[in-house]
C-alpha cells in the first residue's frame, strides 16, 4: 500500500474513532421506561471466507479487479442516526485486509446544514494480455466538504487518482497521477439563482510520456424563473492549460438557455451555445470555435407524451497546413413519442438523424471526409408491469454513411426481458440481447470486408429466488456472452440461511469460462467459492 | 511543423457557402451575448416578483402557523412510518428546532398536518401521487442548493416525466416499486469489492435502479469488455450525471470531459490530435468505444483494424493487410501524439 493511501486509510480510521468517541461520550442517558419495540440494529458486520482458483490466463480472470480471496471482512458498516444534537454518522469498510478495498465515512452535523463525505478505492487488476502482465493498481481519494446557510450553499472538494498501469510488452508502463481541487458559491436571491465554481486538475506522468498539465477552470452561472412561465439559464466558463515546455492552452464557453412554458404540460426549450479554443501547440488541424443551436418542443399530443428536437452544431476547424478553415455543420432532428397503452403497458419509440451539411478536408494521403454523412438512429420499446410480472422487449436501429467513401454501416439490436413471481416463494427472471451489423464499401472494392469486423454479437442473463422456508433461501444466477470470436458464461448460485433476526450465513459457488477462439491463449476457467457470516449489532 | 498562427488569415479562404455560415456564427454569437447581459438585466429586474405556482408551494403558502401540528400527531395514524424514519439521514429534520415549522417533521415535506385531517377538504402532498413536476418541485422547496429547479427543468429525466421519488426512497421502510425488472445480485458481483454508495437514499444500488428503465445499457454490460458496473466497482454516476447538484457542476461538460477524468493520460491537447477524438466528432470517444460494454476487446465498437477502416476506408484492405493499427506496435497513440504526426509514438 502506498504511503499516500495509507494515510488516507488512517485519516478514515482516525475519523472513524473520533466519530465513535464523541458517540460515546454523548451517548444519551437510558430510558427508564420500557420501549415497546427494539430499537432497529443499524450495524452490521461480514466477514467472508473466499478460496479462488484459477485456470488459464490469470490477466483476464483479474482484468477488472481482484477477486477475493481468504479471509477477510467483507463489510463493516456502521450508522449512527442524528437529531438536533447528535452528528449522523455512517462509515463502511469493504474488504479489508485485501488488495482491493473501499472505505467511506459521511457525517452530517446536527444542523442538518454541513456534511462531510470520504471515499477511498483501491483496485488490483491485470490487462488482459497473451503473456500475462505485472499487476497494475489504481488508487482514489474522495473527500466533499458542503455546507448550507440560508440562502447559500459551499463546497470544497478534493480528487486524488494514482494509477500504475502494466500494458503488455512491448507498450510501455504507464504511471498517470492526478489531483482536482474545486470549490463552488451558490447562492439564491428571489427567483435568482447564481453560482460560482473554480476548480484546479493536476495531471502528472511520472512516465514522462506526458507532459505535466495543469487544468484550471473557472466557471459561472445564473439561472432562475423570469416569470412563472419562462425560466432562463446563462452560463460562461473559462479553461486555462497549463503544460510544462509548451504554451498555455485557453479555452471561453458562452451559453444561454431558455425554457418556456407554453400550456399546460408543454415547454419549449431553445439553447445556443458557442466555445472559443486557442491551441497554440496544437499542430494537425483543430477546431478554434464551436457553436451549438437548439430548440426543442415537449407538449401532450393525444395522450402521446411527444418531443421534438433540431440542433444545428457548427465548427471552425483550421486545416493543418493553416491554408484555411473548414466549416463542416452538421444538422439533427430527434423525436421522442412515449404513451401508457393502459395501466400497465408502456410504449416509447424515439429517434434522431443527423445530417453533414459540410465536412472538413482531412490531412491524410486520402483527403476524401472522414466523417459520416448521415447518422441515423432509433428505439422502441414496449415496458408490461403488473403485480406478478415485467416484461420488456426493446428494438434499436443505427445506420452510419458516408457517400464521398461509399461506405455504410447498419446496426441492428433487439433484447427481451421478463421477470415474475412464479409461486409465492419463487421468482424468476430473463433477459436476452442481440446485435446484428451490416456494412461494407464498394469503392476500394471491399464490399463486406468492413462487416469482418463487426461481429454478430448476443448477451443473456437469467436467474431465480427460491424461498425454500422462512429462512432459508437458493438462489442462482448466470450470465453469458458470445460473439465470433469469444464466448463466456459466469454463474453463481447460492444458499443463505437466517441463523436469528439478526444472524444469518451464506454460501456461494461460482464457476466461470472465458474463451477466446482467436486468441485462444486468454481463455480462463476460475471457480470462487464464498462463505459469508453476517451479523447486525 | 513551425506554424504562425497570425499569418492565418481564413476568411479570404472561405468560399461563399462557408463565407454564410461563419454569418450565421457571428448571429448567433450575437444573440448570445445580447441574450446574457438581457438575462442578467430582467434578473436583477425580477426579483421577488415571481414566485412558483406549484401545490407544494400553494399549500405551504396558505398555511398559518396554527395549521402545523407536529409529528406526534402524524405518529397517531402513521407510527411505523414516523418510527422507521429515524434511521434516514432525514431524520434530523424531524426535531431540529431551529429550522421553521415549514420545513421540520413530517409537514416540512408533507405539509401542514391540519389541513390534511379536515375532513371536508383534506389535503397533503403524496409525493406518489401527484404530478412528477410538482413532485419534483415540492422536494426541490429544500434542495434547491443542491440543484435548482431551473437546472432541473433542462435534465431528461424530467422531459421523460421522472421525478425525484422514481428513484430517491424517502421512507426506509417503503417497498422500492421499482418499474422494470427486480433482479437480484448481479453473479459477477461475487468476490468484488463493492464502492460505497453515495448516501443518495436511492431505491436500489445504480446498476439495477438505473437499469430498470435503461434496459439497452444493462444488455452492454453483459458483454465480456465492460466498465466493472455489474462487479459494483463503478456505479452510473460514475460518468451519467442524472441532475446537476452543486458539488459536481465541476465537472459537467461533454463526453470526452467525463472520460478524462479517469483516463487521466488522454486529456491531451496533444500536439497531433486525432480529430474525432479531441472534439471535432461529436461523439469524442464513443466514436470508437461502446463503453457500457462490447465483446470487442476495449470495449471497441469493432475488432482490429475495422474499427479505423470505417473511416479510414482506403487503408482497410492495402495498408499492412492482417495487422491491426495499434496493438502491432505502429498507432500506438491513436488518442493524440506529442512527438508524432502519425500518432505512432505518444
Amino acid at each position: 500500500m502506498k504511503a499516500t493511501h495509507r494515510k488516507s486509510l488512517c485519516s478514515l480510521l482516525a475519523l472513524a474513532l473520533v466519530g465513535a468517541m464523541a458517540m460515546a461520550q454523548d451517548a444519551p442517558e437510558p430510558t427508564e421506561e420500557p420501549e415497546e419495540t427494539p430499537a432497529p440494529k443499524l450495524n452490521k458486520l461480514t466477514l467472508r471466507y473466499a478460496a479462488l482458483d484459477i485456470s488459464g490466463n490469470r490477466s483476464t480472470a483479474r482484468k477488472l479487479g481482484s477477486p477475493a480471496n481468504g479471509l477477510t471482512i467483507e463489510e463493516l458498516s456502521y450508522l449512527r442516526p442524528g437529531n438536533d444534537i447528535m452528528p449522523f454518522y455512517r462509515m463502511t469498510i469493504r474488504d479489508i485486509p485485501d488488495r482491493d478495498y473501499a472505505l467511506a465515512a459521511n457525517v452530517i452535523l446536527p444542523n442538518g446544514a454541513t456534511q462531510f463525505t470520504v471515499m477511498s478505492t483501491h483496485r488490483r487488476y491485470q490487462k488482459e494480455a497473451i503473456t500475462p502482465t505485472g499487476d497494475s493498481d489504481d488508487y482514489r481519494t474522495t473527500a466533499v466538504l458542503s455546507h448550507n446557510h440560508a440562502n447559500t450553499g459551499v463546497f470544497v472538494s478534493y480528487y486524488n487518482s494514482e494509477r500504475d498501469i502494466q500494458p503488455e510488452r512491448p507498450r510501455p508502463s504507464r504511471y498517470p497521477n492526478s489531483q482536482r481541487i474545486a470549490a463552488g458559491l451558490q447562492t439564491q436571491s428571489g427567483p435568482v439563482n447564481a453560482s460560482l465554481t473554480a476548480s484546479q486538475t493536476r495531471i502528472t506522468d511520472r512516465s514522462n510520456l506526458n507532459p505535466r498539465s495543469v487544468q484550471q477552470v473557472v466557471g459561472a452561472q445564473l439561472s432562475g424563473d423570469l416569470t412563472p412561465s419562462v425560466s432562463l439559464l446563462g452560463a460562461v466558463s473559462h479553461t486555462r492549460v497549463q503544460q510544462s515546455s509548451l504554451q498555455d492552452s485557453k479555452m471561453n464557453s458562452l451559453s444561454l438557455s431558455g425554457v418556456i412554458d407554453l400550456w399546460s404540460r408543454s415547454t419549449l426549450r431553445l439553447d445556443i451555445s458557442r466555445q472559443d479554443l486557442n491551441l497554440p501547440n496544437v499542430q494537425s488541424g483543430y477546431d478554434r470555435q464551436r457553436f451549438n443551436t437548439v430548440a426543442r418542443l415537449n407538449t401532450q399530443l393525444a395522450g402521446w407524451g411527444v418531443q421534438i428536437g433540431y440542433r444545428h452544431r457548427e465548427i471552425e476547424r483550421v486545416r493543418q497546413d493553416r491554408t484555411a478553415v473548414d466549416v463542416p455543420s452538421w444538422d439533427v432532428f430527434d423525436a421522442r413519442m412515449s404513451r401508457r397503452l393502459n395501466s400497465q403497458m408502456r410504449f416509447t419509440m424515439l429517434g434522431s438523424w443527423e445530417n453533414l451539411r459540410d465536412s472538413f478536408r482531412p490531412s491524410t494521403d486520402d483527403i476524401r471526409q472522414l466523417t459520416w454523412d448521415d447518422r441515423i438512429s432509433g428505439q422502441a420499446k414496449l415496458d408490461y408491469t403488473n403485480d406478478f410480472t415485467s416484461l420488456y422487449a426493446v428494438y434499436n436501429y443505427r445506420f452510419r454513411q458516408n457517400r464521398q467513401r461509399d461506405v455504410s454501416l447498419t446496426w441492428h439490436n433487439v433484447a427481451f426481458g421478463a421477470s415474475r413471481q412464479l409461486s409465492e416463494p419463487l421468482s424468476a427472471y430473463g433477459e436476452i440481447s442481440f446485435d446484428s451489423f451490416a456494412g461494407g464499401n464498394r469503392v476500394e472494392a471491399t464490399s463486406g470486408q468492413l462487416e469482418e469486423f463487426f461481429s454478430n454479437s448476443m448477451n443473456a442473463s437469467a436467474g431465480f429466488s427460491l424461498s425454500m422456508d422462512s429462512v432459508s433461501t437458493l438462489s442462482a444466477a448466470v450470465n453469458g456472452y458470445a460473439n465470433n470470436n469469444v464466448w463466456g458464461a459466469q454463474l453463481s448460485a447460492s444458499y443463505s440461511r437466517f441463523l436469528d433476526g439478526d444472524r444469518w450465513m451464506e454460501i456461494t459457488v461460482s464457476p466461470w469460462n472465458s474463451r477466446d477462439r482467436l486468441l485462444h491463449q486468454t481463455s480462463y476457467r476460475s471457480t470462487l467459492v464464498t462463505l459469508k457470516y453476517s451479523l447486525k449489532f | 511543423m513551425d506554424v504562425n498562427m497570425s499569418e492565418l488569415d481564413p476568411s479570404s479562404k472561405l468560399d461563399k457557402n462557408r463565407a454564410t455560415l461563419r454569418g450565421f456564427a457571428k448571429i448567433q454569437t450575437l444573440v448570445l451575448v445580447i441574450g446574457l447581459a438581457l438575462t442578467s438585466y430582467c434578473f436583477v429586474a425580477a426579483q421577488g416578483s415571481a414566485q412558483g405556482k406549484n401545490q407544494a408551494a400553494r399549500l405551504f403558502a396558505k398555511a398559518t402557523p396554527e395549521d402545523y401540528i407536529g409529528s406526534a400527531a402524524c405518529a397517531e395514524c402513521h407510527g411505523s412510518k414516523v418510527e422507521n424514519f429515524a434511521h434516514s439521514p432525514h431524520a434530523m429534520f424531524m426535531t431540529n428546532t431551529d429550522l421553521p415549522d415549514s420545513k421540520r417533521g413530517c409537514e416540512g415535506c408533507h405539509g401542514p398536518g391540519k389541513l390534511h385531517t379536515n375532513e371536508e377538504n383534506s389535503e397533503v402532498i403524496a409525493f406518489r401521487k401527484m404530478s412528477p413536476a410538482e413532485s419534483s418541485a415540492a422536494c426541490l422547496r429544500c434542495h434547491e442548493k443542491t440543484l435548482t429547479p431551473s437546472h432541473w427543468k433542462r435534465t431528461e429525466h424530467a422531459n421523460a416525466n421522472v421525478s425525484c421519488v422514481s428513484c430517491h426512497q424517502i421512507h426506509p421502510d417503503s417497498d422500492p416499486d421499482l418499474p422494470g425488472l427486480k433482479k437480484g445480485t448481479d453473479a459477477r458481483a461475487v468476490g468484488f469489492t463493492a464502492k460505497v454508495d453515495k448516501m443518495a437514499m436511492l431505491r436500489a444500488d445504480e446498476a439495477t435502479l438505473c437499469g430498470s428503465c435503461h434496459a439497452s445499457a444493462t444488455g452492454d454490460f453483459r458483454n465480456k469488455n465492460h466498465h466493472p458496473v455489474p462487479e459494483g466497482t463503478m456505479v452510473c454516476s460514475d460518468c451519467h450525471t442524472p441532475h446537476p447538484t452543486k458539488n459536481d457542476k465541476a465537472k459537467q461538460g461533454g463526453i470526452k470531459d467525463k472520460c478524462v477524468t479517469c483516463h487521466t493520460e488522454k486529456a491531451g491537447p496533444f500536439v497531433f490530435e486525432h480529430s474525432m477524438v479531441s472534439g471535432s466528432g461529436d461523439d469524442t470517444c464513443a466514436e470508437c468505444h461502446r463503453p457500457h460494454g462490447s465483446n470487442n476487446p476495449a470495449m471497441l465498437n469493432a475488432n482490429s483494424r475495422g474499427l479505423c477502416g470505417q473511416c479510414h476506408t482506403d487503408k482497410l484492405a492495402t495498408h499492412y493487410p492482417n495487422k491491426s493499427c495499434w496493438s502491432s506496435g505502429c498507432h500506438t497513440a491513436m488518442h493524440g501524439s506529442n512527438t508524432s504526426e502519425k500518432l505512432l509514438n505518444p
